[in-house]
């Protein structure tokens, strides 16, 4: 299909509920794409040579090849490509901010509507777990390291499907009795179905890593006891923000006044919306406040209004452009009649003798000078008050550090508000300790909190088989077999010559030749070639035509019949002539 | 053995239990004051319960359960061999304890099985131990023989007077203060809100005995992520669940506790009672009266 043609289709709108009918139920909001939608909006794509979703995506999915393979209907095979970079595609095809990251970068959003990457996501995600076509767990050799993951959350369930892939023992402690974090106790059903959720944590568990759940780490175990008696050679830390800012106004130990991760964990973890079949109760409202411009308002809103509520307000101390929610959830949320009172920011809850709430007092704020992070920041306007009636409020504006694990760990480095002090690979203060997501960064997202699950990843093999001469493992080869023979860059190639050396036949049986980008410690792959059969001191030519030139650097890698890395060289600028 | 059995259950005083638990790495942690989190079955609410007594080298813990609400019932249906979906714990800072000189610890309902190894720590620590303990009457109270073996002293006090004194811990106190017999360095208290806000008032009135409350409120997850059980102290909000749960009494807002914190969802639990079985719902009528007059 050329490219012209490809421009004439429209966008495929995702298919959802109605907004009257699933305000009244919890059954997830869109239906997904059908077959045919998804070739009709895959072939959209134009196939970039310059693939800027790419450079959107914290994970670097390679995007366009996965639509690719959507595009020849091997629906499967794509799901597997996304696998290689994301080990939750279902989740995040649900839950990311594509329209700040990879559909941001799409050339066709510039005239138009980006191509739906989120949407096919999703679709190649649910396909495979609805085809049963598992594919089977890698067979890894054992590297007979031991690594301790805290928290089962995004950044934890990332870290864990890496190393347990190059051969780590890996164990996951959760701290409740399900295992996903906030992606089941924060976001609700109709969000993201837990069964979804469930599906995953079933794959890592098949492939060998060990949860092992209603462990707090800090009080069962502190992190020195799991290096000295449990024997651990690492330890990732991904336990999120996990503790809730209130605002500190006068009334807010009323009943009747939540934190949103109460409210949330209740009705999520707990069930509480199918009360009293479970048997965790959760207070109602008939008119229901929620404070906060975020993901978690939105949801906590949302969830109200299932739960039978007839006014449910979004109280926001911004304007609407300055909300930090998914735009799908702001527009979700606005269909089934959420009420936004925007610029406006709670002073006083008002409550009865019996110490239930009555009303919340707000005042309005107008938009100002921009502040530090260029956003216009709101000012109160003097003697602006309005009243809202409320038998319900929560509170959703945002999480600090818990600090159940720092208090324990005397030597972990924090910063003045809790998070923990670690480099660009997650590493800590503390030799083998690493720490990513939420608990390092404050609240963030599922997606970056993914992308430092995986930086961490990188970090644990980086140190624990640091590529010297020390390795001591018979099936690790020093990274010297490549060599590099001749490089000539091309206006729209770039021509290796490389020559394997310093290695057996036997080795060279089926190598896998990759080239990649790397940016900010993610690989995207460029090329891909697989040769049956690799003489040693023989030359091969590479010819590689989506190379992009401008690169400084890019990375060779050479992998065995099983995947495993056998050689890296990055080739540097200076080496291209 | 499975993961969290019932090794021993014993019902010692009409609707208290006593359920001893296989949970090695609970037992194996365990210090005086702190508390777990028991879910009885998948769906059931996540509600906290004070160690009582724990063996590291068995991998035992034990806890008492008043039989109260839909958890504690369910708990009460259960038998020896069963297992509990979830127990999470050791969860909380343990207790404030060193010598101290002369303490008193008292301990009143459900929480006088809590108070026992704050007594037995103390004790080891060299204290001069007097325990008081109440109960509405003499068939409500347990764990006399226990308390005389880590106490110097143990005071047994019932609402109506058919064992020991007639009244109250703080009526106890009250004249143990005036009678000036003995000079009290250190108070500790556990049981219902209202019991432990009147203890708190009295120690502050006479001579502003440091006296530490251990409350356990309505939590969630226990790690301090939720705020379910936050309550104001010292004119800040604290966790119950990660800076306590015990707290020194006198800085602790007790009228918010008991009036609103505590209150939440009495309805809901009636209801979810009834629904549990019939034989529950008198009880769930009992305790939605009995809640009533403890807030009035």
């Amino acid at each position: 299909m050329k490219s012209k043609d490809r421009m004439k289709i429209v966008f495929s709108e995702m298919p959802t509920q109605p907004p009257q009918v699933r305000a009244k139920n919890f059954r997830e909001v869109p239906y997904g794409y059908s077959e045919e939608m998804a070739l009709q909006e895959a072939n959209r794509c134009l196939n970039c040579k310059k693939p800027k979703c790419v450079e959107g995506c914290p994970v670097r999915v390679p995007i366009p090849e996965f639509i690719s393979l959507i595009q020849e209907g091997k629906f499967l095979e794509a799901a597997w490509k996304i696998k290689e970079r994301n080990v939750l595609p279902a989740v995040c095809g649900r839950v990311c901010p594509q329209e700040s990251q990879c559909e941001e970068k799409c050339v066709r959003g510039k005239k138009g509507k980006p191509v739906g990457i989120g949407n096919l996501e999703r679709f190649v995600a649910d396909y495979e777990r609805f085809s049963g076509h598992i594919p089977e767990p890698m067979r890894v050799k054992k590297n007979r390291k031991k690594v301790a993951i805290i928290g089962s959350g995004p950044s934890g369930l990332t870290t864990a499907g890496d190393l347990i892939q190059q051969g780590y023992e890996v164990t996951v402690y959760e701290a409740f009795h399900l295992g996903g974090g906030v992606l089941v106790y924060g976001i609700p059903e109709f969000r993201l179905p837990k069964s979804v959720v469930q599906y995953e944590i079933q794959n890592l568990e098949n492939s060998g890593v060990k949860f092992v759940y209603d462990s707090v780490i800090g009080r069962v175990r502190s992190i020195d006891e799991l290096f000295s008696e449990d024997g651990y050679d690492a330890v990732y830390i991904g336990v999120g923000a996990g503790l809730p800012v209130f605002m500190n106004i006068p009334g807010e130990n009323l009943q009747g006044v939540y934190s949103a991760n109460e409210y949330l964990t209740r009705s999520n973890l707990m069930k509480a919306y199918l009360y009293p079949d479970y048997d965790t109760p959760l207070l109602t409202g008939k008119n229901v406040v929620v404070v906060g411009g975020g993901n978690v308002a939105m949801d906590s809103a949302r969830t109200a209004l299932r739960l039978d509520a007839k006014n449910v307000y979004i109280v926001y101390r911004r304007s609407r452009e300055q909300m930090p929610a998914r735009l799908e959830e702001v527009h979700h949320a606005e269909e089934e009649g959420i009420q936004f009172k925007l610029l406006s920011s709670p002073v006083e809850i008002m409550g009865d003798e019996k110490g239930r709430i009555e009303s919340i007092r707000c005042q309005r704020y107008e938009l100002g000078e921009p502040d530090k992070s260029g956003r216009a920041r709101p000012v109160p306007i003097e003697g602006d008050y309005f009243e809202l009636t409320t038998d319900l409020i929560i509170i959703a504006i945002g999480n600090k550090a818990n600090p159940l694990i720092t208090m324990t760990t005397p030597d972990l480095e924090v910063n003045k508000w809790g998070n923990i002090v670690t480099d660009e690979l997650g590493r800590t203060s503390k030799p083998f300790v690493y720490a990513g997501g939420d608990i390092v960064t404050g609240a963030a997202t599922v997606i970056s909190a993914m992308g430092a699950g995986r930086r961490s990843a990188m970090a644990i093999h980086e140190d624990l088989f640091p590529t010297t001469e020390e390795i001591t493992e018979s099936f690790m080869i020093p990274k010297e077999i490549l060599e590099l023979k001749h490089v000539a860059i091309y206006p729209k190639s770039v021509y290796l010559r490389v020559n394997l050396v310093n290695v057996s036949e036997k080795e060279l049986d089926q190598v896998k030749i990759r080239i990649s980008h790397v940016h900010d410690f993610f690989e995207t792959t460029m090329f891909e070639k697989t040769v049956p059969q690799w003489s040693p001191g023989e030359e091969h030519e590479i010819d590689c035509p989506r190379i992009d030139k401008s690169e400084k650097e890019y990375l060779i890698t050479i992998n065995d019949l099983h995947g495993k890395i056998m050689s890296k060289i990055i080739v540097a600028e200076d080496v291209k002539k | 053995m499975s993961k969290f059995e019932i090794l021993k259950k014993e019902e010692f005083v009409p609707n208290f239990y006593k359920l001893d638990i296989s949970v090695p790495t609970i037992a194996r942690k365990a210090k005086a004051g702190q508390f777990i989190l028991v879910m009885v079955d998948e769906r059931s609410e996540k509600i906290p319960l004070t160690l009582i007594d724990w063996d590291k080298e068995k991998g035992t813990i034990s806890f008492i359960v008043q039989e109260l609400g839909l958890s504690t019932s369910k708990m009460a249906f259960m038998e020896e061999g069963d297992s509990f979906y979830s127990i999470v714990g050791p969860l909380g800072e343990p207790a404030y304890l060193e010598n101290f000189g002369t303490v008193v610890v008292s301990g009143g309902c459900y929480g006088i099985g809590a108070t026992y190894p704050i007594a037995k720590r103390l004790k080891e620590l060299g204290n001069h131990v007097i325990t008081i303990i109440e109960a509405k009457n003499e068939n409500l109270l347990y764990y006399e023989e226990e308390f005389k073996t880590v106490s110097d002293e143990v005071i047994l006090v019932t609402t109506d007077g058919s064992k020991g004194e007639r009244g109250h811990i703080y009526d106890v106190l009250e004249h143990m203060i005036e009678s000036q017999q003995r000079q009290i360095d250190h108070i500790k208290v556990i049981g219902c809100n209202v019991m432990m806000s009147k203890v708190s008032k009295l120690t502050k009135e006479k001579g502003a005995i440091p006296t530490y409350a251990t409350v356990i409120t309505i939590m969630v997850d226990g790690t301090g992520m939720c705020g379910s059980c936050r309550l104001s102290y010292d004119g800040k909000t604290k966790f119950a669940c990660v800076d306590g749960p015990e707290f020194n009494a006198h800085k602790i807002d007790w009228e918010e506790i008991i009036h609103v914190r505590n209150t939440s969802y009495i309805s809901e639990e009636t209801l979810g009672l009834q629904n549990f079985s019939p034989e529950c719902r008198s009880l769930a009528k009992y305790q939605e009266k009995s809640k009533e007059e403890e807030t009035s």
